[in-house]
């Protein structure tokens, strides 16, 4: 290998020892006599200082060729000094220049000159080359390993459900149309029915993480195409409070996990992560629209909170409750789709909650009917053909036990986490109305 | 003046030539573009433009003409509108005819109809048991600024499309 350490990986121990580092080159400095060349590599940089009296020529002589963003590999020794700007700087012995980068270069890896979103996630092969972007990645990275971590210690099962499928699911969807053979397909919006089913298997517990396809053609700053679901489903909980609990664990297991081992990636976007108190605050949909009709926004009894309405509460619940996070439920039913459970008292109310993070949903949920015959019924009500959900019925004959579940926007939860203001910032290649390339 | 009757039909108030008459039975043309046609050719005479269909919801009746041909039909200061809406006991709208075959079509219509109210995105809504209908996003502060009821410009708006158009507020 041309790499025996990285640069976060010299430290004081290493005095002295020989080392290999490789990477891109960041910025060179001839001074004459003394040349420099600060390299960087996924973890950090490194400085290799090449005095004419101590190097190898042939050494001395490419350093000053080598152009920005050319990959290299340096063999040295470890030399700890004050003198060195980060500490240490390393000796050359060797340096192989491993791959010319063209000039001009399609973004300035730096920073120094703003390019445009367009233009970064165009080159975006180059734009991670910016630290303060590649951070974003580790830090979803972790997230990802956090809620894989979290699933299997609360006995979680990773599932894996179709992603090309026959009807619309979850009753009328935009969905992306496609010919699978001789029949018509879409591409899967939500594994929610699939999800549903296994509740009927005895695996009471399943999680998976998986991409869901939208054929929304409105382009905005929180939406994707194409984006990765966190969905959850476990049996045998007693209300949608069970649910509720799970999931407020899990995102800030999450959120715990990025403040522990991503401290160096929040301080390179100059982040100050809040640790989250649990239990996260409950908004019943009727007090929302109270506080709502406080602050001068009308929302009519049986609508959704649209978005500027949710801004405006997630300001609220930062002013008052001084939290990002909270949870609106208590829905009216005609605003959730057919499978929550409403209350037996109160029909006009469902089970069903979002949570939202820093005034944008992030997770929707309740608790599932799982009484068939009630289920059939709530999918009449929302004008819906029972039959073309036959395969799913199907599985509420023959045992169901009450059951409740998730799904969670990974690129949302990632985004609000680090307040970022494009969801487009937080996945490598987004696909939205006009991206399909790279 | 081009319309979906013959220039003979559109010149008389009496009964429609066979041909015409056929289009009306069959469904192809209706009573209310017929009377529209006849309407248009008696304030507008023999000018460059084309009347394509009208369709009505309610109190109101949407006139759609050929690319360019709004204007012309309105009229100076609205006369024609005036005359039409007297002699129609409707509100008039006029809008540009679209041949509505996906969401950029429906957006282009809807854009036109939902005017001052803008239209944030059309998706295409598949149904469980097949079959789709066509979604017009909306945000909820442009709400009040629609010109008709929801209701109404989506049945509106279906007609023109042939195919079910609902209106959603986000």
């Amino acid at each position: 290998m041309y790499r025996t350490h990285y640069s976060s990986e010299i430290t004081e121990e290493l005095n002295g020892q020989e080392v290999k580092v490789a990477g891109w080159v960041w910025e060179i400095k001839d001074l004459g006599g003394i040349k420099f060349l600060w390299l960087r590599d996924r973890e950090g940089i490194v400085q290799i200082t090449a005095p004419k009296k101590k190097v190898d020529p042939e050494v001395f002589k490419l350093i000053p060729r080598l152009n920005a963003e050319d990959v290299v590999a340096v063999e040295g020794t470890v030399n700890f000094t004050p003198k060195a700007k980060l500490g240490f700087e390393i000796l050359p012995k060797k340096l192989e220049l491993l791959s010319r980068a063209k000039t001009p270069l399609p973004l300035d890896p730096t920073g120094k000159v703003k390019a445009e979103l367009d233009t970064r996630l165009d080159n975006r092969f180059m734009d991670l080359r910016r630290p303060e972007i590649m951070a974003i990645f580790k830090i979803r990275s972790s997230v990802f390993k956090a809620v894989r971590d979290f699933f299997h210690r609360e006995g979680f099962i990773e599932i894996h459900t179709p992603k090309i499928i026959a009807t619309a699911t979850e009753g009328g969807t935009e969905l992306f149309p496609l010919k699978y053979f001789e029949k018509d397909a879409f591409l899967a919006q939500s594994p929610q029915l699939y999800k549903q089913i296994m509740m009927a298997s005895g695996l009471d517990r399943v999680y998976e993480i998986a991409p869901i396809f939208r054929a929304e053609e409105h382009n905005t700053t929180r939406h994707l195409n194409e984006a990765w679901s966190i969905d959850a489903e476990m049996a045998f909980i007693e209300n949608e409070e069970d649910v509720m609990e799970l999931l407020e664990s899990l995102v800030a297991y999450a959120i715990n996990y990025v403040r522990e081992h991503n401290a160096e990636e929040l301080e390179t976007l100059n982040f100050e992560l809040e640790k989250p108190k649990l239990p996260f605050p409950r908004l019943s949909y009727d007090k929302a629209l109270e506080i709502l009709a406080d602050m001068g926004k009308t929302i009519e009894w049986g609508e959704d909170i649209d978005t500027e309405g949710e801004r405006l509460l997630g300001n609220y619940m930062m002013e008052n409750e001084k939290t990002p996070l909270y949870f609106l439920y208590r829905y009216p039913s005609e605003a959730k789709p057919f499978y929550i459970m409403k209350y037996d008292d109160k029909p006009e109310v469902c089970r069903a909650f979002d949570l939202e993070y820093r005034g944008v949903e992030i997770t929707s949920g309740g608790q599932r009917e799982h009484r068939g015959e009630i289920l059939v019924e709530q999918i009449k009500e929302k004008g819906l053909n029972p039959e073309s959900f036959e395969f799913y019925l199907k599985a509420f004959r023959y045992g169901m036990p009450p059951h409740g579940g998730f799904g969670l926007g990974a690129e949302r939860l990632i985004k609000q986490m680090l307040d970022l203001p494009n969801i487009r910032e937080v996945i490598l290649f987004p696909r939205d109305r006009k991206r399909l390339t790279p | 003046m081009k319309a979906p009757i013959c220039e003979v039909c559109l010149k008389t108030d009496g009964i429609l030539c066979p041909a015409d008459e056929k289009k009306l039975q069959e469904g192809v043309i209706s009573e209310l573009d017929v009377k529209v046609a006849r309407l248009l050719y008696k304030l507008l005479g023999d000018v460059d433009m084309e009347f394509k269909r009208a369709v009505e919801a309610g109190d109101l009746i949407v006139i759609m003409v050929g690319e360019g041909d709004v204007p012309v039909t309105i009229g100076k200061g609205g006369k024609n509108i005036k005359t039409l809406m007297r002699e129609l006991g409707k509100r008039i709208r006029v809008i540009e005819a679209v041949n509505v075959t996906g969401t950029e079509d429906v957006k282009k219509l809807a854009t036109d109809l939902l005017y001052p109210a803008s239209v944030f995105g059309v998706n295409i809504v598949y149904k469980p048991g097949g079959g789709h209908y066509y979604k017009v996003i909306v945000l909820n502060r442009d709400r009040k600024k629609l010109p008709e009821k929801p209701d109404l410009l989506e049945d509106i708006l279906s007609q023109i499309a042939g195919t079910e158009v609902k209106i959603t507020f986000i």
